[in-house]
Formats: C-alpha cells, structure tokens, sequence
C-alpha cells in the first residue's frame, strides 16, 4: 500500500484495477494456447538425454564395467541410497562386489553422476520405476549394469589409470597406459 | 609429568610473526613444528614428526623476512630452518605459496590418475596438500614416467608409479627401524624405493610404511583385498591384544566386518608407529576358526542360527549345570573386567589364572620386580632430553634374557630409537639440532649407545652390540649373579678399579663366598667372564643404564637374579637411576598380577582337585569355567585328566582351540574388535579398548556372558549389568581402586561419534533385506559408555580415545597433529594416567629372602632338575606367530618358511645330524619334525626351534635328548606335505575368509541395528 | 392438493438438477483451469472426462468417514448439512423462467441474504466442532469476512430495489424488460459481484480455506460425505451466486429481441449463469489470494463507502427523476 503515498489514490486504485484485469484477459488468452503436457501413457514427453532419470552403471568402450568401486557416489549421495563393496579381479580391475541403489530413497540430484571418475554411474532418462512392492525399488548391480556407454563413448578409466589391468584379455603392463613412458629399468647404468 | 614438560617448554618459547601475527613456537623443534604446532595449515611431504626434517620435497617453503620493513623476503625450506626469536615469515604471501603450488605441480607431472581405484584415496596426504597448495588442475601434457612394482610379501603392496620420491618410506624402513632388505635406487627421477628383488619385507615394522608414505605407494594388502574408504570406516579407539606393550589402535569396521587397524596416536607408548603383528594380526577376527554360534546347548535350544540369542532357552539349558561347584580359569588375554568378574562369580577360592606352578612363581617374581620398579613408558626409553624431563637419557641397554623382536617388536622399535642417544649427543655437540635428520647421521656416523645382550637365541640386536653372548637360561643366570657380584664388591670399595685388578679381584671375593658362588665362578667360561666384566665396568660408569627382561624365558630364577642386580645398582649413589622395563607375555598379563595371591590356583592343582573329586565321588563335582584360555603349557596327558575328571567343561571363547573341541559348553565371545574393557599393559597402565561393531549375536562379550551365567548358572542377579560401566560401578562400590580410577577416566559430557561426518544415519547396507529404514545403530539410552554407534556425538578428537584421526584438510593420519598440544605432545585431551596399584602381596611382607622361595615351593611346587645330557628347547619363532592369536592370521602362515630348528654344533657331531635334515622332536608327547639348520654360536645343551604348532608359553622346556631324533623317510614325507598342506591351507583360508566376508557384507545381520532390549540389556556397546 | 405435489415436483426436479449441475462444475473447473495453464485436465473417465465428478464422488462415498474423536460430534456432523441447506433454500427464490421458479416472495431478496448470513454458522460451527487449530483459525476468518462482505452485499443491492420497488426477484426480472440494470447500477453489480465471491468463499477470497496457510481451513478435519457437502455448498452457491447476479443486473431469463425468440428463457438463463460461472473459474486461474487484513481493510475501507455512495447516488438521481 505504500504506492498509494507517490501516485493519487484514484491512479493508484485503477492501476490495481487494470492489473488485476490484465492478468485475467491473458490467462484468458491461454484458452487458445496448445497445451504443454501430453497424455502420458499414450504418449511419451521428449525427455533431454541428460534428464534425470533411473541411474545405470555403463561398460567402457570395450565392454567392460566402467565402475572402479570407488566409493565416491556413495560418499557424494546426500540421502545415502548407495551402498557398494570394491573387489579386486584377478585381471586386475576393481569392481563393484555389490552396487546397491535403493531408488525408493533415492532423489535423482545427479550428485552420484558428478562426484563418478569414471563415468560409470550415469542417470538417463527413464523415469518409469514405478513398483507395487518397495522392496522391488532396491536395484542391485545386476539391475544396473548395462550393456553401453551410457553418454560417453570413448572414456576408458583404465587406458589411462597407471595400475596394470587386462583390456580386452590382453594384460596392459605399466608404462601401456595412455601418456605413459616404458617403465624405467632400475637397473640400468645410464644415467 | 606432563605439567614438568609444559612448564619447561614454556622457557624454550620465542615469538615469531606468521603474516604479522605473534605466535609463540618452541626452539627445540624446526620452523615447520612450530608452525603446525600453532594449527596452521603448511603443506609438507618428507618432514615426518618422528623421523625429523631432511628437505627433500621442497614443499613446505615460507617467505622469510628480514624485518617489517622488508616486503620481499626470501624463501625458506621451514622444515630446515631453526626457530628464532622474533623472526618473521610469511605462509600466505603469494611468492611462496605459488612455489608450493609449483612444488606440487611438478610432482603431479609423473603422478598417475589412479586416485579411484587406490587404496590412499580419501586419507592421501599427497590428496590434501594438493588441494591445499590450490592446484587444481594439471598443465604438464607430456608422459610420465612409469616403474614396475615389486612383491613385498603379503602385507605390504607396491604401487612405484605413485611415488613422489619424499625419502619418508626409505628413512622410516632402514634409518629409523633398521630394516636392511629395503633401500632406494637410481637417480635424479628414476629414483626407485624398493628391495633389491622381490621379496618379503623382513621388517616388523613393514606396515608403517602404508602410513609413513604420503600417498598410495605402499598400502595395506589385507585391507586392500576388501576395501573400504576411510570415511565409511566406523572407527573404535582399541588396544593391541598382540603383546604386552598395549599399543593404541584404531580398528575400522564396515558391513559388519572388521577392516583394517591403523595407529592411535599415544604419546606415552606407540607414538607413531605400530608393528605388523599389531597392525595386521587384528585379521584374527576374522577368521575361519571364529566360534560364531552356542555348541553344547544346542541340542536343548534347537538349531543355533546367527544374529538371534534366545535367553530363556539358554537359561533352561545352562540351569541344569547350577548344582556343580565351578573352578573359573582366567586368562591374560581376557579384559581385566572379565577376569574380575569370573573370580567373583566362583570364589576366590575357585580361581586359576591357568598358570602353571613355574607360572605362578614366575609371575609373582614378576610382580615383585614391578612393585619396586616403576616400568617406563616407551617414550619414556626414547625421548627424554627433548622432551624436557628431569631424567637423563639412557646412556647404555642390556637386554637379558628376552628377544624383545619377538615378543615385543615395538619395544625393539623403541630400543632402537634409544640406541641412537650417542649420536644425537655427538651431533648436539657440534650445534646439529636433534631434528636434524640428515645431518646427525651424516655426522654420528654408526655412532650408537652402548649395548649389551645376554640372551638365549640370536636376536638382530647382536651386530649393533658391544657385547653379546648367547646361552642357556642357568648360564645367564650365572652371569647376571657374578655380575651382581662384581659390581656389589665394586661399589663397597668405592673406587673404580682397572678391569684387571676387578677379574682376579671378584674371582678372589667370590672365592671366599659360599659354594654356591664358588659353583657359578667354575661355570664362567672365558668368553662370559671377559663379557661379564666388560659389562661390569660399563654399568658402573653408566648414569642411567636401562636394562630389558621378560618373562618369556619362563625363569623365576632369571628375575630373582635381576631383581638382586637392580637393588645392588640401586644402593650406588646419587645420580644413577638404573631403569628396568619387564616385558610381559600377554596383553593382559600384567592385569592378572592384580588377582594374584596365595588362593590362587595353578593349573596342576586344578587337575588335582578335579581328580580328587572325581575319584572321591563327591557331590557337587567340580566343573570348570575358562575364560578365553587355551591352557596350550599342558601336556595331552594333563589335559585329557583335566576333561575326563571334570563333571562340565564350560568354555567361553572366541576362536576355537584344543580346548573347544573338548568342551560340553562352548559359548563364543566377542574378540578385542568387538567388545569393551581395559587390558594392563607391561607397565600397569589401564588400558580401554572399545567396541567397533556390535557382535552379531549369539556372540556377545565376555562380561555379558559371565553376567548370564551369574543369573542363571550363579543364581547371583546382582553380577548380572546392563553395561560395563555399571559393572564398574560395582566393583568401585566395593572399594576397589582400579574401577574408580577407570570412572573418573571415562566422565565424558558427550559421547564420542563412531562413525565419520559423512555419515548420515541413513544407509543403504541392508536394503537388500529389506527396504525399510533401519533405526540406526541402535544407542540403549541407559548405557553409559563413550561412543555412539552413529555419527552423531562428539567429534572424534574431543577426547584423548579418540576412535580414527581426521581434521579439516588433513583426511590422511597426519592430522594427529592437530589434536596434540604441540608436534610430538601430549594429545589435547590427554586423560589421566591410569595405573594399577600393583603393591606387593603377603609373601613378600617377609623381607626374608630365602623363606620366599620357600613359600613359593610350597604354593605352587616345581623344582626343575636338569639332568646330564638334557636338551633345552628355546622358542625362536618368529615375531609374526610368536603370539597365539596371530596364528589365525592366514597371511601370517604363509610368511612362515617352516619348521626348523637349530641345533649347536656338539649335538651334530655327537648324533651325525647335518643342515638340512629332517628330525623328529617330541614335545609334550606331541610328535612334531622341523629341518635342521646347524648353528655355530649356540652353546651345546640349546636347541632353538621354529615349530608352528609349539605355543609360545612353551619355552625353556628340557626334554631328553632320546625326544629327538632322525625322522624316517616316511616321516619326512609326512613332513613335506604338512609343511605344504599348511600353505595350502592357509591360501585357501585366505579365500575362503574373503568369500565368508563378502557374503556378510551383504548380509549384515538386521538385529546388528534394531533395539534388542528385550532380551536383557547385553546389546549395548 | 394438487397444486403442493406439482410444488413438490418442481421443487424435487430443481434440486434434482441443481446437484448434478454443482457436481459438474467441479469438472468444468478442472478442465477449464488445465486449459489456461496449458495443460489437459481430467480427461481420463469418459468423453472428455465428463465423467470425472461421478468418479470423484464414488471416491468420495468410498473414503472413511472418519469424525475426530476429539471432536464435538453432533456439531461436527450437523455443520456441512447447514451449508449446504442454505444455499439450497436460496435457490427457492431464484425465478428460473417466467414459469419456474419455486416460491415468488415479496422479500425473496431479503430471504437470500437471510440464508447467505446463516450459512456462516456452517463454517463456524465446523471450525468449532473440529476442535483443531487450522479449522478453527479458518472458521474465525470466515466468520469475519461474512460479517463484513455481508454488509455491503445488502448495501449493494439497494440501489436495485430502489430502481425496481420490489424485494420479489421475479417482479426485479420483469422490471428489467427495458433495460437490464447493469446499465445503471453498474458500481452496485461490481461490489455485489466481489461480495458474492467472498460469500461463497471463492479465490481470490477463500481465506477461510487457504491451503498454504490453513491446510484446508474450517474443513480439515472432514472427509467421506460430510466433506462432499462442504465442496457441493461451495459450488452451488458458486451458481446461487452467477444466478443472482444475472437476476439481479443482468435481466434474469429476459434477453432483447430478436435473440429472446432464439431459445427459451430457461436456457438463456443457464446460459447466462454459465457465463458467471466461468468468470468464477477464471478469477480463480489467475488472481492471488491477498492477506487477511487486506481482505477487511478493503471490504470495510472501500467498499463499504463505494456502496454507500452507489445508493446515495441512485437515490439522488431517483429522486432527481433522472430514471423517470
């Protein structure tokens, strides 16, 4: 009320008037607009590939699981839905033991996805995870690995992680990784 | 005595500005010290608390000043530069902290991207300084330079790539813990640290390395095989149940298993450091041998499954054993609580420590030399000068009769430190400050404190030695006696006399003594007389000698004669303070001493009365309840009276043992990760350790078992408490001292948080059983004890236990310094000290010496006759397995090279053995082989074996020299494959404890969370 | 004789209509509010949804009828019947057609107004009975809003009754054949329009009920068929509302040739009162609820004197033989 104090009471009561008529005669307008959302089963709304959605755990370029068990997303998730356990291969890749998201806890902020160094956690754009029974909304590793990149298709943590690990079954000593020189002879007299 | 060091430290302070600030630092310590210890941030990477400056990294430059006028300055290593009054410097200038940042960032050049799949990450210090330098991200687009690792045996693995060459790992493993098997190679930045080639890390001290190394070049094999990151670690403040000198640890528990032990800081004792039997024997807890359900009442309460304890049927099923009279068999490996509990449950008539008649008066000579000889803490021994105490520092070490190494590695660690005094003083000379690193060993050379040892196996002590002589047990006794002697004669005449004129001279004196003497002059070889009076004419000169003993030699007579040499060095005059440190055999052997008295029955009176129950047919018969005792001193024979003469065998234990397998009732016990109480460490410091998981029932502790069995064996309901604190309670109701002292120690405000910050009380672990909220970790309000199951609570260092070491920035263990007054200090909550009162019981109100051992006799009988051509066994196993509860550790199975046993040269020429056979050795009537290996310096009658099935509480046994013998070709067949089948065994322990663990962590027991109270308060931590 | 069942059968019908009428607009609602904010609305339970309320009120009769145990019961039960009684009874004086229309009393409007102020012990008594806070505070604010619009709402329709010199709607309707009284009392419509929404406690003035503050006001604590009657109280006097202001301002079933011969009275009425009716809807799409002390200062600071000066006026101009 304090407008009234500037402009002449009456300006000021028609200025209200108008707004308020104004605001009617475009919400009016909307009578003739398309509307924004679609009938949803039927029809399925175009979500962004980077949309929020149900989290996978993808495979790196050759197929094998990105996901190096770091414990990162689990530390990163602000309501604690992930729950995991790293073991070591005997081809010497760390892999999840188990990878537990429990989604009926679980609140789509992407966290997992960012804090990930290796790509492996990726959220997409399902977001059909409806279930009767809760229990069914505990995604164990198995419902979560999948068969692709996700939204990166060329990353490979281990090309250029320094540890030596099998890829493709053919063992990638030190010194293989990407940016690596041979490993040093320690032995050698050269200075 | 702490107050002694503040105050003096206060005289040694100057003020230095920091950014135009005044603070005040201390000049007995570097630049670097001083700064932290003021909690300021300052990046540093080879500067290590213990092992001093050597500036190397480059990384912890300030800009120095030369007054507030001069704004340019010049850039100072801090870690170098001695502190002066009113100097200034500069941390948040921008000159030196690019060149931190640059320092980093040219580390980083070669520094592979393993973080997420290394073991460091999340506690890296090379993580923290970079974030703390601000470089955020790497320019340097060339390759790097790569290394092959090396296998360093089970424990410790090598990840080279990742080094930043700091020289800590290298310094730590060769210069401080004088290790020989690792060292650094090459040059300018193809400088390797590792061994020659591959192989086990020899040292004991291996592990430190995982926390020496500033990042994840060396980490945790054990841990490393089920990781977890630190942050998810629920952390317990713990003690070391690996030996006597109760080191603090920090045991982190995840998915309900325990993980990994790290190093609490104790001022007082392990400082910085752990060994590798306390560090990763913690394994123990987890293994295949655990008793994880109820045996004996199964049958009665129906099948027995994990997680569910049901009372009621347990209390109709034990019930029926109420009518029997229980003799209770302690242990030093039990809690102190639960020993006292046991002995008040059943009398103290009916209490047994499970100690032989040798054990008895070995132990009560043990107390006897403990009540009159106040034992040092471990940073006591190493820093006194520096720490300001009145004390000198000690200028000479004997060890007599006890292979610290073996027994207690982190003493051996201390002695090493102590060893070093000389040079710190010939450097101190010259004006080379003590945190000189480098320079004073560059200067002091090999110079070391002087060192005797008297012992009756080899021990790496024996190179560094001025003297060192190895005998049987009677000739070192002999020798501490002409010792005694020799110095008794010396310090009457009050002249120091030339070592001539002191040999013919003591020769003569003892002469004109009694036969008794005259016997232990013949017995003196050339050889031990010429070590004895060299070390007669040391100890005389000495200031404040420290002698070493234990009582793993298993000698009454050995500590007699120490005793008798103490209080003759005692008598001599002002100035001298002689020190002894007695090492006990177990964590809580020295707590025992506290229930030692004339009531107390051995473990061969026991079988006696057992006996004589059992042939008499009285009623009630006698039944036993042994407490986490394995009673491994007795022969099969003994052991199977012992079963068939008892009416019930009730045994509460954690792993299972010969004792178990015998038992009618066996009821499985929380182990030291799992449950609460105090162990007495060797010098009678109350130690407590707590709980980092809750046990999945029906395993509870101790104290809560002993509580079941008051109520429903004992029909006592008032021993049966809701918590420990309540017990103590109890016990500080009846006046007891120690429970007192514990109280006023664990008065605490708030409780301490278990679980990291990062924790949120909400977990996913046990949604696969069921997706409904656990209520967390769950906190029986009425409990009284320090630390909460959950994140919430009191920050972990807001009390002297603290359970794991974090602070802003600092995620690695080098945030201890945050929480201690000042580098190197006391921690900033440093509790009291709690030492037991152990006074000297009624044998020896008789200052009569020689009706002691007459009572001693008639208590508890065992004269020990050595008969001509008897051989006598020393144990020489090694370190890893010279404890028996480390013998569950897969991983220290595989390191053992196998049976051996070491014979003197007489013995091999007299029965034809050479090195490589194959003997058979029978011991206790057990048939065990081991391969010969001929030693040159035994002397005739020892023989020292490595045998894995022959406990560490059998030693200095003699056995008939018809015991041993050349093993058939059949036989050394047999040998072959059990020395194979152990290592396969233990490989496929190894596996197989991975899979059980594996499977738990998907399993976590809900009951691990909910409220149980129902079923009688023994839930609570 | 004869005549009382033929009353009784119209009385029967009119109701029998009304409700079902009520009913749908809270689909009508729905839809038209999801069209202006671009989305569908309930489109799901038959053609177009239409079906949605007899959905919604088999929801309804299925739910719990739960009455708190904290509660005044026979209070608690006795408030919705109130409500909705009264707006019912309202209806008995609304002339739908020249031939339909229940009662013709000489004080028909005074008997709207009559019912409009009793309904508030509806909302009070709920508020009371419920024995909460939420619907307590709601059932206080309601009472002070009613009693306030109250008194111009009667104000506002003065001028009406001055033009036409009758209390009996029919005869007001009838009197409007030359012209609707929108054109002279336009100032009385618009107050007697913003009372209305306040009566019927409609956005932008449901304070009563207002969601984010009250969590649903006077009727929290209702559910099953008692918080059916609260929802059908609203929306028919929603149309008791729409009905009065065309009776009132806008000529009733009246409509200027040659569009009267077009259709039948009754159904230019309905028409009419759908238009209201939509009007409704759309103030609720868009205007904001303002806060309470708002909502009196404007009622008893401007409007109050606009209808004061409205009748003033009418009257002078009466009297001035402006209207003849």
């Amino acid at each position: 009320m304090g407008k009234f104090s500037k402009q002449s009471t009456v300006s000021a009561a028609f200025d209200m008037i108008f707004s308020q008529l104004r605001t009617m005669a475009l919400v009016l307008k909307h009578t003739f607009t398309k509307a924004d959302t679609v009938e949803y089963p039927e029809q399925k709304p175009y979500l962004a590939p980077r949309y929020r959605g149900r989290i996978v755990l993808t495979r790196d370029p050759d197929g094998e699981e990105r996901c190096v068990a770091c414990n990162l997303c689990a530390a990163a998730c602000p309501v604690d839905c992930i729950a995991l356990q790293q073991t070591v291969d005997d081809d010497g890749r760390k892999r999840a033991d188990f990878f537990r998201i429990n989604f009926s806890r679980c609140i789509f902020c992407g966290f997992c996805e960012e804090a990930c160094p290796t790509y492996a956690i990726q959220l997409t754009p399902d977001i059909e995870l409806a279930e009767y029974d809760r229990q069914n909304l505990v995604y164990e590793k198995e419902h979560l690995l999948i068969n692709g990149v996700g939204k990166y298709h060329d990353y490979s943590f281990y090309r250029h992680s320094g540890i030596a690990v099998d890829i493709n079954g053919e063992r990638k000593a030190k010194g293989d990784a990407q940016q690596e020189k041979p490993p040093i002879d320690i032995k050698g007299l050269m200075p | 005595m702490s107050d002694d060091v503040s105050g003096k430290m206060q005289n040694n302070r100057v003020t230095v500005y920091i950014d135009d600030v005044p603070y005040q630092l201390s000049t007995d310590n570097n630049l670097l010290a001083g700064v932290l210890s003021n909690k300021l941030n300052l990046p540093y990477f080879c500067w290590h608390p213990s092992l001093g400056s050597v500036g190397a990294c480059r990384q912890c430059a300030v800009t120095q000043y030369m007054d507030e006028n001069d704004s340019r300055g010049r850039l100072v290593m801090s870690c170098m530069t001695p502190v002066v009054d009113g100097m200034r410097i500069g941390l948040t200038d921008k000159a030196s902290a690019k060149f931190r940042q640059q320092v980093i960032a040219a580390m980083m050049t070669n520094h592979p991207h393993d973080c997420p799949v290394c073991a460091e990450g999340g506690e890296c210090h090379l993580q923290d300084m970079t974030v703390m330098t601000g470089h955020s991200a790497r320019q340097y687009r060339g390759e790097k330079r790569t290394f092959t690792n090396q296998y360093l045996g089970e424990l410790v693995g090598h990840e080279m790539n990742r080094c930043i060459t700091c020289y800590r790992c290298v310094r730590f493993y060769k210069d401080y813990a004088g290790g020989k098997d690792f060292d650094v190679f090459g040059s300018r930045n193809q400088v390797y640290f590792g061994r020659q080639k591959d192989g086990v890390l020899e040292s004991a001290f291996s592990g430190n390395l995982v926390e020496v190394c500033p990042t994840g070049v060396f980490t945790n094999k054990l841990f490393s095989a089920h990781y977890t990151r630190k942050w998810d670690l629920q952390s317990a403040p713990s003690v070391c149940a690996h030996c006597s000198i109760g080191c603090n640890t920090s045991i982190g528990e995840r998915y309900g298993s325990v993980r990994r032990v790290m190093n609490r800081y104790n001022h007082e004792l392990n400082g910085y450091f752990l060994c590798d039997r306390g560090r990763f024997g913690i394994g123990f807890v987890n293994s295949m041998a655990r008793i994880r359900t109820i045996k004996g009442v199964n049958s009665k309460v129906g099948e027995p499954s994990v997680g569910v304890f049901n009372e009621k049927s347990f209390a109709k099923a034990i019930n029926e054993h109420s009518g029997e009279s229980f003799i209770g068999i302690g242990s030093a490996r039990a809690s102190f609580e639960a020993n006292r509990l046991l002995k008040c449950l059943v009398g103290k008539e009916n209490f047994s420590l499970g100690y032989t008649n040798l054990e008895m008066q070995l132990a009560l000579r043990h107390k006897q030399l403990l009540a009159q000889y106040p034992q040092q803490s471990l940073t006591g021994m190493e820093h006194r000068v520096h720490q300001g105490s009145e004390a000198k520092e000690h200028d000479l070490v004997v060890l007599i009769g006890e292979n610290i190494a073996q027994t207690a590695p982190r003493l051996a660690l201390t002695i090493k430190q102590v060893l070093r005094n000389s040079a710190r003083d010939k450097a101190d000379s010259i004006g080379v400050k003590h945190w000189q690193d480098s320079a004073v060993r560059t200067y002091a050379g090999n110079t070391t404190t002087p060192l005797f040892s008297l012992q009756a196996q080899q021990s790496e002590f024996d190179q560094q030695a001025n003297g060192a002589l190895i005998l049987s047990v009677a000739q070192i006794i002999t020798c501490i006696d002409c010792l005694t002697a020799m110095l008794q004669t010396e310090f009457n005449s009050h002249v120091v006399l030339p070592l001539k004129t002191l040999q013919s001279k003591t020769v003569a004196s003892v002469n004109q003594g009694g036969s008794r003497q005259e016997s232990i002059t013949k017995d003196l070889s050339d050889q031990e007389s010429k070590f004895t009076l060299l070390l007669a004419s040391t100890l005389s000169q000495a200031k404040t000698p420290l002698i070493v003993t234990g009582l793993s030699l298993k000698s009454p007579q050995l500590l007699h004669a120490i005793d008798n040499l103490m209080s003759c060095l005692s008598q001599k005059s002002h100035g001298f303070a002689p020190e002894l440190t007695v090492v006990a055999p177990e964590c809580n052997s020295v707590g025992n001493l506290h229930f030692l008295n004339e009531h107390n029955l051995s473990i061969e009176q026991v079988i006696e009365y057992c006996s004589a129950s059992y042939h008499e047919n009285k009623i009630p018969r006698t039944s036993l309840l042994i407490l986490e005792q394995d009673l491994a001193q007795l022969s099969a024979q003994q052991l199977q009276q012992l079963r068939q003469h008892c009416k019930t065998m009730i045994v509460l234990e954690h792993t299972n043992n010969q004792l178990t397998k015998m038992a009618d009732i066996v009821l499985p016990v929380a182990a030291v990760s799992e449950s609460n109480g105090h162990f007495v460490n060797y010098q009678g410091r109350l130690q407590r350790f707590s709980s980092a998981h809750i046990a999945v029932k029906p395993i509870m502790e101790n104290w809560v078992w002993l509580g079941l069995l008051a109520k429903h064996l004992f029909t006592q309901q008032e021993l049966n408490f809701a918590s420990l604190t309540q017990l103590q309670l109890f016990f500080a109701k009846h006046g007891e001292a120690w429970a007192l002292q514990v109280l006023t120690c664990q008065q605490q405000n708030r409780r301490v948080a278990r679980q990291t910050h990062r924790a949120s009380g909400r977990t996913a672990m046990t949604a696969n059983q069921s997706v409904h909220e656990n209520k967390t970790f769950l906190e029986n309000s009425n409990s009284q004890e320090g630390l909460r199951y959950s994140m919430e609570g009191d920050d972990a260092n807001s009390s002297h236990n603290m359970p794991y070491t974090w602070a802003p920035a600092w995620n690695s263990n080098q945030a201890i310094f945050q929480h201690q007054q000042e580098v190197n200090g006391v921690l900033n909550h440093q509790g009291n000290e709690n030492l037991l009162n152990l006074s000297l019981s009624v044998f020896f109100d008789d200052t009569h010496e020689a009706s002691v051992e007459d009572k001693l006799d008639k208590l508890w009988p065992c004269k020990v006759f050595k008969r001509d051509g008897e051989l006598t066994i020393i144990q020489n196993i090694p370190w890893f397995l010279a404890e028996q509860q480390s013998h569950n550790l897969p991983e220290f199975v595989l390191m053992f090279a196998g049976n051996s046993i070491e014979i003197s040269t007489e013995i091999t020429r007299k029965n034809g053995y050479c090195t490589g056979d194959i003997l058979k050795i029978t011991i206790n009537e057990q048939q065990m082989f081991a391969k010969v290996r001929v030693n040159k310096s035994l002397t005739k009658n020892v023989v020292l074996v490595s045998l894995f099935d022959l406990p560490m509480s059998i030693n200095n046994l003699n056995i008939t020299a018809k015991n041993i013998s050349k093993a058939t070709t059949e036989e050394v067949t047999v040998f072959q494959q059990v020395e194979g089948d152990r290592r396969k065994t233990a490989q496929q322990e190894k596996a197989d404890i991975l899979i059980r663990l594996k499977k738990q962590d998907q399993t976590v027991p809900i009951t691990f969370f909910s409220d149980e109270s129902k079923s009688g308060g023994n839930t609570n931590g | 004789m004869a005549d009382i069942l033929v009353k009784l059968l119209e009385i029967t019908i009119i109701i029998a209509l009304l409700i079902p009428i009520a009913a749908m607009l809270v689909w009508v609602e729905r839809r038209m509010i999801g069209i202006w904010q671009d989305r569908l609305g309930p489109n799901r339970v038959g053609p177009f949804g239409i079906l949605q309320s007899l959905a919604d009120l088999l929801k309804i009769l299925g739910k719990e009828d739960w009455i708190p145990p904290f509660s005044d019961r026979i209070v608690f039960t006795i408030a919705p019947v109130i409500g909705a009684v009264c707006v019912l009874m309202s209806f008995a004086v609304i002339p739908f057609s020249p031939s339909i229309g229940v009662s013709d009393l000489n004080i028909g409007l005074l008997f709207f107004l009559a019912m409009a102020s009793l309904s508030v012990y509806s909302v009070v008594l709920a508020g009371w009975a419920s024995n909460s806070k939420y619907a307590l505070l709601g059932s206080m604010r309601a009472a002070a809003q009613m009693v306030s619009y109250e008194v111009f709402m009667g104000l506002s329709v003065m001028g009406v009754v001055l033009l036409t010199g009758s209390f009996n709607l029919r005869e007001i309707v009838l009197a409007q054949q030359n012209g609707w009284l929108i054109q002279t009392q336009f100032l009385g419509f618009i107050i007697f329009l913003i009372a209305g929404i306040a009566e019927s406690h409609r956005l932008p003035f449901d304070l009563p009920e207002a969601e984010t503050e009250l969590t649903a006001g006077f009727h929290t604590e209702y559910s099953g068929l008692k918080f059916a009657l609260f929802f059908l109280g609203e929306y028919l006097s929603v149309t008791l509302i729409s009905a009065m202001s065309v009776v009132l301002f806008f000529g009733g079933w009246l409509m200027p040739e040659p569009l009267a011969s077009w259709l039948p009275p009754l159904l230019w009425f309905i028409l009419k009162i759908l238009c209201f009716v939509m009007f409704f809807i759309l103030l609720r799409t868009s205007l904001p609820r303002p806060r309470f002390d708002q909502l009196l200062s404007f009622g008893w600071k401007y409007m109050l004197p606009l209808a004061l000066l409205n009748l003033l006026v009418t009257a002078a101009f009466k009297l001035g033989g402006v209207y003849g």
